[in-house]
């Protein structure tokens, strides 16, 4: 049963993966992503890791996707400018071959040998919003304060890119 | 849940440094309604910068080590990777009062950005957790993207921020991919608590190490390329380049400092079962930085870029340090950086002291004669030249010395033979600065001539030598005058600390390398 329920996620995400680079139309490709996005939300459910598949969906589905489709309304649907060189296409299709070929090598090897975190993780109740708040303000206090600050740099230095120079 | 005890005296300077960029962002803010003057600023900013200093040194004298958890630590190690911080810091604060008011009009943002920076700096000296060193990475590098693309005026200074800004973030990917490796083969991010696992089953299993060394390979590649190191070392030159000049000098050292800080208490404390593999992946970088750098370095034209070829060499230097994974090298490299603050900030406060109005750079050219145009500058320039040479009785000479011993003593005799040689390489292109600047004329073109005189009068006032009132009132008559003056006061008070650190450290280092040395060895061990 577990095992169906991944297989059908697993051939969703990959689908909407493939539909990213696939199609021609840029406003398809965002949409694709969406879909790849709320399936690896659902993945995120099956492995008790709730807090993170509510994050994947408010931050990646709904803010980044949004972004990324302002951007493309902005600058136009197809993008008559952008012409990829055939020698490029080529290059990116052997790297991207390449990487992908090491990801799974890596993947596969992690599931044969196994590892200790691998293990260790996935606990019942880990992934809560309550143990994750109590982890960040706990154990975690530190990097999530440095986080804040890292925050305040974005903005700062946001305003001081973007902002107009006069007086 | 229990709320945890949190020694709060443990991220001391790191808070007072913060609260200062606070305050200055809150000052510029309220600037205009409060009739401020915003000159304020740099010096609120050099007096958190001190403050934070003071209380670094207060804490290193209290002797304890504070804990911040298990996340990070003020010991003496940490706290003297601060003061190297802090110190850069502060003339990096004199050397943009020169700059920062023709380029932009948003100092309350440089100089907060700045601080918040030397802060993210700071905890990566005192991080004891991948993942606090992860985001004080970001923070001082989002911090620099903006930094160096503070000129907007200029192309190349956006150009700059760009090409930093896009490798940086790959580069924050394979740091951060590395720390997912590492986790996976040790099941904690927590520095003691990786080597205490790899001290109990190393080599147990094979997937464990084959993890442990992709996870090692890319923290490298993350460190590396902070701190400029071949072949990661692409952007530097550029970025160098194009980032108005007190930032470069500012980043040049202080990012060395931070990512060395970090570096070696990842590789020292926490991965000492990998040694044998890393020292000699080190060693081939050492070797490939400084000849690449020194090779580059040879044929610039322009001086900024030269002296950014000049700074990956000596990350290539510094690494030989770290190559042997001792404590005695661990406090030669921190040595290293400490008069690496003085020598190479310097060379840029001369750098922009030369810079015409509006222009970002120094040519080979424009400082042909400077001896006869300013003699005093042109002194400090040599002096820093023959340092970061490495001819004796400055610093430079001794902190490649101490490093390369450390090297020696371990027995890495021929990677020590390729720094010495790489040495005598640089110091052909350090040396034709010096002999432009002493014995070549100045080839009198109306551009030079006529920026030598726009430029001449502030400086020659703050060194007390009024002699050319001709070019005065040309000057007189610009309203930024009385920010000039100012301006060129605090960066001849900049060359000065620079010259005279160069010169007493380099005649007095023993207190120095004491004082590193033991806070080091209580930190790493014997």
């Amino acid at each position: 049963m577990q095992l169906l329920f991944f297989l059908i996620l697993a051939a969703a995400a990959i689908a909407g993966a493939l539909g990213v680079v696939v199609s021609k139309k840029p406003v398809y490709s965002a949409l694709s992503l969406l879909v790849n996005f709320a399936v690896a939300a659902v993945l995120f459910i099956t492995l008790q890791a709730q807090f993170v598949a509510v994050v994947q969906i408010i931050v990646y589905a709904g803010a980044i996707v949004v972004l990324f489709l302002f951007v493309i309304m902005l600058i136009g649907g197809d993008l008559p400018g952008v012409a990829v060189r055939p020698r490029a296409r080529a290059v990116a299709a052997v790297a991207a071959l390449v990487a992908g070929v090491l990801a799974l090598a890596g993947l596969g090897y992690a599931l044969v040998a196994g590892s200790p975190a691998a293990t260790s993780g996935a606990v019942p109740g880990n992934g809560s919003v309550q143990a994750i708040g109590e982890a960040l303000f706990t154990t975690y206090l530190l990097p999530f304060e440095l986080a804040s600050v890292l925050l305040l740099v974005a903005m700062i230095g946001a305003v001081a890119l973007a902002r107009k120079d006069s007086t | 849940m229990t709320i945890p005890a949190i020694d709060m005296l443990a991220i001391l300077p790191q808070t007072i440094v913060i609260v200062t960029a606070l305050l200055v962002l809150l000052v510029d803010a309220a600037a205009g309604q409060a009739r401020i003057d915003r000159q304020v600023l740099p010096w609120l900013s050099l007096l958190g910068l001190a403050a934070a200093a003071a209380a670094a040194v207060w804490l290193s004298l209290s002797g304890q080590p504070h804990y911040f958890q298990e996340m990070a630590v003020a010991d003496g190690y940490s706290l003297t990777v601060m003061l190297v911080i802090l110190l850069t810091a502060g003339l990096g604060v004199l050397l943009a009062q020169a700059t920062v008011p023709h380029i932009s009009h948003q100092a309350g943002a440089y100089y907060g950005l700045l601080l918040l920076s030397a802060a993210g700096m700071m905890f990566m000296g005192a991080a004891l957790d991948l993942l606090v060193v992860f985001l004080a990475l970001e923070i001082l590098s989002l911090a620099l993207y903006v930094l160096v693309g503070f000129n907007r005026a200029e192309a190349r200074s956006a150009e700059a921020s760009l090409k930093y800004f896009l490798l940086g973030a790959f580069s924050s990917g394979f740091f951060l991919y590395g720390i997912a490796l590492v986790y996976g083969a040790t099941a904690s991010t927590n520095l003691e608590a990786i080597g205490a696992a790899l001290a109990q089953g190393t080599g147990a299993s094979a997937s464990q190490s084959l993890y442990l060394y992709a996870g090692v390979a890319m923290l490298l590649i993350g460190f590396g390329f902070k701190i400029a190191m071949a072949p990661f070392h692409m952007w530097t030159p550029d970025a160098y380049q194009g980032a108005p000049t007190p930032v470069t000098g500012f980043m040049s050292v202080a990012t060395k400092a931070a990512a060395f800080g970090a570096f070696m208490r990842v590789f020292v404390i926490a991965l000492p079962a990998a040694q044998p593999q890393w020292s000699w992946a080190l060693a081939i970088l050492a070797t490939l930085t400084m000849t690449l750098g020194n090779l580059a370095a040879l044929r610039q034209s322009s001086l900024k870029r030269m002296l950014a070829y000049s700074s990956i060499a000596h990350a290539g230097y510094a690494l030989v340090g770290l190559v042997p994974g001792t404590s005695q090298g661990v406090s030669a490299v921190l040595f290293y950086l400490f008069s690496y603050v003085f020598m190479n900030l310097g060379a840029f406060a001369v750098v922009t002291a030369l810079e015409r109005l509006g222009e970002n750079d120094v040519l080979n050219g424009n400082f042909a004669g400077l001896a006869d145009r300013r003699p005093a500058l042109a002194a400090a320039m040599a002096i820093f030249m023959f340092s970061l040479a490495g001819i004796p009785p400055f610093v430079g000479f001794f902190a490649k010395f101490f490093v390369f011993s450390a090297a020696m003593a371990e027995g890495w005799g021929w990677l020590v033979l390729v720094g010495v040689l790489n040495s005598v390489l640089s110091a052909f292109y350090y040396l034709s600065v010096t002999v432009q600047m002493y014995f070549r004329k100045a080839d009198e073109t109306p551009a030079v001539a006529e920026a030598a005189g726009k430029s001449k009068p502030g400086l020659r006032r703050a060194e007390g030598k009024g002699k050319k009132g001709a070019a005065a009132p040309a000057a007189a008559a610009q309203p930024a005058e009385t920010a000039l003056a100012l301006s060129t006061r605090s960066l001849s008070v900049a060359v000065f600390i620079a010259a005279l650190g160069t010169v007493a450290v380099g005649l007095w280092p023993a207190p120095w390398t004491q004082w590193i040395s033991q806070a080091v060895t209580a930190v790493f061990g014997g």
